[in-house]
Order: C-alpha cells, then sequence, then structure tokens
C-alpha cells in the first residue's frame, strides 16, 4: 500500500476538467485508488465521487493499494496539486 | 408577457417558439423478473458504452471545431457515463429487479441531490449528472434521438432547463436564442450559448410555463428579458437592436486589435477607462492597449474604514498584471463632499464640485494619500503604471503632490521594499490647469484631459443639469480651445496628451481632439474597436 498527502491545486477544486483528468490518469493504474478526505474516503475512479470534494488549497490524501500503487499516489498527487491542467 | 431572468450571454433574437419534448420520458417499466436479469445487466452496458461513444464523438468533434471550454465538458460527461460507482449502483439495484432505466435515473437522481446541495456551482454539476444519466435511460428505453429532431426552421428555443447534450444536437443555425426557467451565468447552457454567439436568458423560473405556447419569443441576452408574443413595435424595437449589435461586432472583430493610425500615419493610443479591478480582463479582451484612467474610487465605497495599503496594492497590482507592458494609468482618489470618508473630517459643503475634493483633499490628509501613493510605488514594480492627480489647480498642488510621492518612495526604498518606476502626469479638468499648461508640462510626463469635469467648470454648467443639455458638451468653442492650449503645452514640452473624458469615445468628437493635437484616447472599454475605426478612417 501507498499513500501520499497533497493540497489541491486547481482554482475551482475537484470537478469538470481536472476532475475528467484526474479520472482518466488514475484508469490507467491497476491498482485500486481511493482518495482520503477528512473521514470520507472514496474511489478515485469514479468522478461522481471525486467531484466537489475538495476545494483549492485543501488537504487530500491519495491511497493505492496494488501492483503500481507507488506510481499511481506519485503520479495522481502530483496532478491534482498542480494548478493548471 | 415579458420573462424576466438572468442575461448569460449577450445578443438580442426574435423568432418562432420551439419547445422541445421535456426531458427524460419517464420509465413505463419499472420492474424485471429474475431470469431476465442478466440480459438487463447486459442491456445497460451496452447503452453506457453507446451513449459514451456518442459523448465523446461530440467531444471530438468540438475540439476539431476549436471548443475547447465545450469539448472539456463533453470529455467530463464520458467519465460520468462511465462511472464505476454509477455502474455498481445501477447493476445492483438491477439485481433487486429493478428496470435498468429506472435504476439509473435514482441513481443518478441521489448523485445530483448531493451535488445540489453543496454549492452554486455545485448545483450546476447536478444537471450534467441528470443529463448524462437521463440519456442511458432514454437509450434503454429505445429513445435516444434527440427531442431536436423537429426543429427545422430557425427559432427561439424555450426550455425548462438544456443539457449540453441537447445544445449540441440542435442543428446548425437552427438556435436563435434560449430561454430557460432553470440555470445560472455557470451552466453549461450558458456556456455554451456565449462559445457559439447564441444570446441566451436563464433562470427566468415559473414564468417560463406561461410561455409554452407562444408564437414567438423575443429575448435580450444583454438585459436578461425575454418577451412572449411580442407586439410590432417589439418586434420592431429588438429588429433595430439586433441589426446594431452585428454591425457592432463586425466592427469588434475588425479593429479590436489593430493599432489605430491615421492616413497621415499618426498613431493613436486607444486605452480604456476602469471603474474598478475586476474590468481589467474585459478592456483588455475588447482591444485596450492600456488604461488612460484607472480611478480608484471603487476601493473606497460602499465600507466604514479606509482600504488598508496591502489591499490597494492588492487591486492595483492585479491591473498592473493584467496589462503588462501595456501603461495603466492610476488616478488617485477624487471624492468630494458628497462621500463621508472616517477620520477625514469633511465638512458639509455648499458646492461640493467647487469643493475640497480630489488633490486638494489627498494634500491636506496624509493618511489618507500616502499609503495610495505607497500601494501605487509597490504595485508598479509588477506592471507598468503611472499616477495622475485629480482636481490640480496649479503648479503648487503638482509639486507638493509630487513631493509626498518622492517621500513615500524613500520610505519604502529604506524599509526594504520593491517599488517600481512611476511616471506622474496631471489630469487636466480645471480650466485653470489647462490655462496653466505650460507650467505643468515642465513638472509632468504626461496629461490626460478629463473633459466631463473641465466642459462643467469652463462652461459654468452643472453636469447633472437636464436645462443646461447644449452646455454639456466638449464641443464647444470654449473648451476646444483649453484642450488645444492644453495640447500645445505638451506638445512643446514634449510629453504625450490624452482625452480620458466621455468625448473620447464620441465619433463625431474623436477627430477633432486628434487634429487639435490629442495623442491618446481613453474611454469605457465598450467603444474601443469604434473609435479605432474612426482613427483608423481619419
Amino acid at each position: 500500500m501507498a499513500e501520499r498527502e497533497t493540497t489541491v491545486g486547481p482554482e475551482e477544486g475537484i470537478h469538470g476538467r481536472p476532475a475528467a483528468q484526474f479520472i482518466k490518469a488514475a484508469k490507467r493504474f491497476s491498482s485500486q485508488v481511493v482518495i482520503v478526505k477528512g473521514d470520507r474516503e472514496v474511489n478515485a475512479k469514479s468522478v461522481l465521487k471525486i467531484t466537489g470534494l475538495a476545494r483549492k488549497g485543501e488537504k487530500i490524501t491519495i491511497r493505492a493499494e496494488g501492483e503500481d500503487a507507488e506510481q499511481a499516489v506519485e503520479t495522481l498527487a502530483e496532478l491534482i496539486s498542480a494548478d493548471e491542467h | 408577457m415579458k420573462l424576466t431572468g438572468i442575461g448569460a450571454s449577450e445578443g438580442v433574437a426574435v423568432g418562432p417558439a420551439f419547445v422541445p419534448a421535456t426531458g427524460t420520458p419517464e420509465p413505463e417499466r419499472r420492474r424485471i423478473t429474475q431470469s431476465e436479469v442478466e440480459s438487463e445487466l447486459q442491456r445497460f452496458r451496452d447503452a453506457v458504452r453507446a451513449v459514451a461513444g456518442r459523448l465523446s464523438e461530440t467531444g471530438e468533434r468540438l475540439r476539431a471545431s476549436g471548443s475547447e471550454e465545450e469539448a472539456c465538458i463533453f470529455e467530463f460527461h464520458v467519465e460520468m457515463a462511465e462511472d464505476p460507482e454509477l455502474a455498481s449502483a445501477v447493476e445492483e439495484r438491477i439485481g433487486t429487479l429493478e428496470s435498468p432505466e429506472a435504476a439509473v435515473l435514482a441513481v443518478g437522481e441521489e448523485y445530483a441531490a448531493e451535488l445540489a446541495s453543496k454549492d452554486q456551482y455545485m448545483a450546476a454539476r447536478a444537471d450534467d449528472v441528470r443529463d448524462v444519466t437521463g440519456q442511458i435511460s432514454a437509450e434503454l428505453m429505445g429513445r435516444g434521438a434527440s427531442a431536436f429532431k423537429t426543429l427545422e426552421t430557425p427559432s427561439v428555443v424555450l426550455a425548462r432547463s438544456l443539457a449540453p447534450s441537447d445544445t449540441a444536437r440542435i442543428k446548425e443555425g437552427m438556435a436563435l436564442g434560449f430561454v430557460t426557467a432553470e440555470g445560472s451565468r455557470t451552466s453549461h447552457v450558458s456556456i455554451m450559448a456565449r462559445s457559439m454567439g447564441i444570446p441566451a436568458v436563464v433562470g427566468v423560473g415559473a414564468a417560463l410555463e406561461g410561455a409554452l405556447d407562444a408564437e414567438d419569443v423575443a429575448l435580450d441576452g444583454s438585459e436578461g428579458y425575454a418577451i412572449a408574443d411580442p407586439d410590432e413595435d417589439t418586434v420592431a424595437e429588438f429588429q433595430k437592436k439586433s441589426v446594431a449589435l452585428a454591425e457592432e461586432r463586425a466592427v469588434l472583430e475588425e479593429y479590436r486589435h489593430v493599432e489605430a493610425i491615421t492616413s497621415e500615419g499618426r498613431r493613436i493610443e486607444v486605452a480604456a477607462n476602469l471603474g474598478s479591478a475586476s474590468e481589467a480582463e474585459d478592456a483588455l479582451q475588447r482591444g485596450a492597449e492600456g488604461v488612460g484612467l484607472f480611478r480608484t474610487e471603487f476601493l473606497f465605497m460602499e465600507r466604514d474604514d479606509l482600504p488598508s495599503e496591502d489591499e490597494q496594492y492588492e487591486a492595483y497590482s492585479a491591473v498592473a498584471r493584467t496589462f503588462g507592458e501595456k501603461p495603466v494609468i492610476v488616478r488617485t482618489l477624487d471624492v468630494g463632499g458628497d462621500k463621508d470618508l472616517p477620520g477625514v473630517g469633511q465638512a458639509h459643503e455648499e458646492n461640493p464640485f467647487l469643493g475640497w475634493r480630489g488633490i486638494r483633499m489627498s494634500l491636506d490628509t496624509p493618511r489618507l494619500f500616502k499609503p495610495q501613493l505607497r500601494a501605487i510605488l509597490r504595485a508598479a514594480a509588477n506592471g507598468h503604471l503611472k499616477v495622475m492627480f485629480p482636481m490640480v489647480a496649479d503648479v503648487r498642488d503638482l509639486e507638493t503632490a509630487n513631493a509626498m510621492l518622492q517621500e513615500c518612495r524613500s520610505e519604502l526604498e529604506s524599509e526594504g521594499k520593491t517599488v517600481g518606476e512611476v511616471e506622474t502626469g496631471v489630469m487636466i479638468e480645471t480650466p485653470a490647469a489647462a490655462i496653466c499648461a505650460a507650467e505643468l508640462a515642465k513638472e509632468s510626463a504626461f496629461f490626460s484631459i478629463g473633459t466631463n469635469d473641465l466642459v462643467q467648470y469652463t462652461l459654468a454648467a452643472d453636469r447633472g443639469n437636464e436645462r443646461l443639455r447644449r452646455l454639456q458638451n466638449a464641443d464647444h468653442p470654449a473648451v476646444l480651445a483649453l484642450i488645444r492650449q492644453t495640447c500645445e503645452a505638451a506638445n512643446a514640452a514634449g510629453i504625450p496628451v490624452g482625452v480620458c473624458g466621455e468625448a473620447a469615445g464620441e465619433p463625431e468628437m474623436i477627430p477633432k481632439l486628434i487634429a487639435i493635437g490629442v495623442t491618446e484616447l481613453s474611454m469605457g472599454a465598450p467603444s474601443i474597436p469604434r473609435a479605432k475605426k474612426v482613427v483608423s478612417g481619419l
């Protein structure tokens, strides 16, 4: 299992275009990936679950379990913390 | 009948009304039998694939035609259609013998309700969820085709709400305008309408119900209202507005990014007047080559305290950054007895326009003036700022103001703060300043003529007095003589001279101003393309 804490970068939080790009990237990994925010934990490959989950500047944790877990958290944490997509 | 809503996409339209068959048809079949579960699961997956395929096709088409923003909406919808959590929730319901068409709507509604409870922006995303799950449901019922199939004459579309998939399926040229009961400026229908250049009024509410059987509809997407079954006069009025707007748009497209050069080869800088920092981006879009007058009063209005130096620094920096290398002239505070500033100690005045205002108040009130000058000096490091003093009457006003600016610069430097280069200039708006222009030019880097006040002070005619219309005009020999005198002084001193009053944007005044030596025109942003056109034709 791998996990990483990061801060949401996009001005409008997680939804719309950043959300779609995040999902596309998440689906490339075979690992099960979740985003944890506070006491909520959601499927990182579900656009419906991640939309509106967090706003710019909020802390979230990306956690993955599976063969490519390490790579998944690294890639996805970087993607969600960037402020331009 | 008038429907009032939100102007979501500018422009006007008049035409026959078209009401699409409403939203998603209700599923007739709610339950399935145990033996159908397997085949229904398969049907659901096929429907998802079909809908996602169609959405991504539309997205690709939009991207290919350059509509990146809309393409992204469809990309987002593809992800929603293929959402694994959506699929497992629906499949679970199918397992409990719910029909897939009913199940997908129910699950969509759950997600939509959750999003809608968050905030306004997420409420708009709730419509996306309903749109996508509605499409999957319709696909399952064999009604995947569009409610817009029968839209074959250019019409104004009236609907409770419009989904991106709806707007994308309307044949090109068939939608003259959109009027919806729901929606906000950030709804997709608004975004789509703006990108397609189709006028739209959204959020008219329940009033829409009463307009659904109208024959014709007129709408004004700039003002945010529509009229069902307009009378002849209204139609004529809207057609007139429509022609004027089309003409304006053509001018805008053609001239906004050209340089204004007269046939003699004189280059005239065309800039914008800003009333607040938030107007900067729009002004740049309309072709402003700088800001000839950035009024700072907005920072001081509607509050009980004075804005801090840092707050002012942020506002000036924002505009400086937006304009980059293009010059932005910041005018220091110009308020009078009509606005009560805390701790400034204004007294009631018989004649506020001839009173303690502009630079007069600033020079007497360092606690008001110095934070503003310091903020401008600091913000100048983020772009190209100039500072301009209002209501200057003589050289002493200017010298005192320049000395205070210098004092602020020294203080900031000794505090180790970063400051930028700032040229200083005079707003020529008192007849005295115009008459003393030669003297003032020695201490100024530029002049900007504020024609509105110059007219009122020269002609002794109150700007607000209806009966004095004839004398509220810069096209008066006395005013023109003062403008000429100012230009001659500026030209002799080798400094630029602009006009930032209303006259600068008036097509009939522009040739006269340029003929007497004005080198820069600054006006409300919407007038910029037209002014460039006028200059180019001289």
